[in-house]
């Protein structure tokens, strides 16, 4: 924890800060990137929300009050901004977001960066299906393996709440997925 | 303490006793008990062979931009202009609120005579042809009528087309 102080000062000093920055994005890249693309999809979506996900965390560095651990904050800025790019996305294309989610579905299976089997592509149709919070909890507990109480600080949920959400979530997945 | 459930109506139902003492940490326990899904762990992504490279310089490019800001250089000549133009905007805005609040604003102690006049004495250059213009709609659906050639017929006609009767005293 003193540590995390300490980079978070230095973050935070205009006089360090652009060798700290570099450091976190050399650190965090790939679990933000992850992250991003489980709820964007395609590749090219994911690169602009990263990129606008770190120039948020540059330009809101020093309003960071240490409230959260530094991970769990940015999560959230990545978690916001995905969300927010995949809604300003349907307005424009002026379809509903599950509407939205159907197209990314479709655009996968001729999609160059997914070389998902048939079993993986059910499954990525199967969690599109999912209401909003039961997806991020969903990706977030299976595939990135976070602990509830990580997931707690990043969403704002109660730890209760989310092991509700990630049972309904696998109880709708298993039935999707024996249906189909 | 006054249960806070006692409003519920039992209606013959019985259940275990201490069953909702307890419910919360049942449920939690079954939940974290649930066997793992058996689904994919691998999700199929794939990405550009040297992305994560290339976006970290991507990023840190885009911020250093960000720390240098062009500083906009403008003429003394231009930033005259801009001082004097504003001094103007400021004098003709004050004199206008000015003018509304000390009640200097004559259109409102105009009367329908007033301007009835003024158009008569041809102050005001509104011809016939500038209404026609302006109303050509309405008057395609006007017809002139001479009151003294109405009938008796023709008034309850028109009364009992817009409703109209006589009030009850």
């Amino acid at each position: 924890m003193v540590q995390e102080d300490l980079f978070i000062a230095a973050l935070q000093n205009k006089e360090t800060q652009n060798r700290a920055f570099q450091q976190l994005v050399s650190q965090y890249k790939e679990r933000l990137y992850w992250h991003i693309r489980r709820i964007v999809l395609d590749h090219d979506d994911a690169d602009d929300v990263l990129q606008n996900t770190f120039l948020k965390i540059y330009r809101n560095i020093d309003s960071f009050k240490g409230e959260s651990a530094l991970f769990s904050w940015m999560y959230r800025i990545a978690t916001n901004e995905s969300l927010s790019f995949l809604k300003q996305k349907a307005r424009k294309a002026n379809i509903t977001d599950k509407e939205m989610q159907e197209s990314k579905i479709q655009n996968l299976q001729a999609d160059v960066y997914f070389e998902g089997s048939d079993i993986q592509l059910k499954l990525q149709a199967a969690i599109a299906k999912l209401p909003e919070k039961q997806r991020l909890v969903f990706n977030m507990k299976y595939f990135e393996e976070l602990k509830y109480e990580e997931m707690s600080q990043i969403l704002d949920t109660s730890v209760g709440a989310l092991k509700s959400s990630y049972h309904h979530a696998v109880k709708k997945l298993e039935e999707y997925l024996t249906k189909d | 303490m006054e249960n806070k459930n006692s409003h519920i109506k039992k209606e013959g139902f019985k259940i275990p006793e201490n069953y909702f003492e307890n419910f919360e940490e049942r449920l939690m326990h079954t939940i974290a008990n649930e066997k793992v899904p058996d689904f994919p762990k691998e999700t199929g992504f794939k990405i550009p062979d040297t992305y994560f490279e290339d976006v970290e310089i991507d990023i840190l490019a885009k911020i250093s931009s960000e720390n240098v800001k062009p500083i906009r250089k403008i003429s003394w000549v231009k930033r005259f202009n801009y001082i004097a133009g504003s001094v103007a905007a400021i004098i003709i805005v004050a004199l206008g609120i000015n003018s509304i609040f000390n009640g200097n604003n004559e259109i409102n102690t105009l009367t329908a005579t007033d301007i009835e006049n003024s158009i008569e004495a041809g102050y005001l250059p509104i011809s016939s042809y500038d209404v026609g213009e302006a109303f050509s709609d309405d008057i395609a659906t006007i017809t002139m009528t001479n009151s003294n050639e109405l009938s008796e017929d023709d008034i309850i006609n028109y009364l009992s087309v817009y409703n109209i009767t006589q009030e009850e005293e």
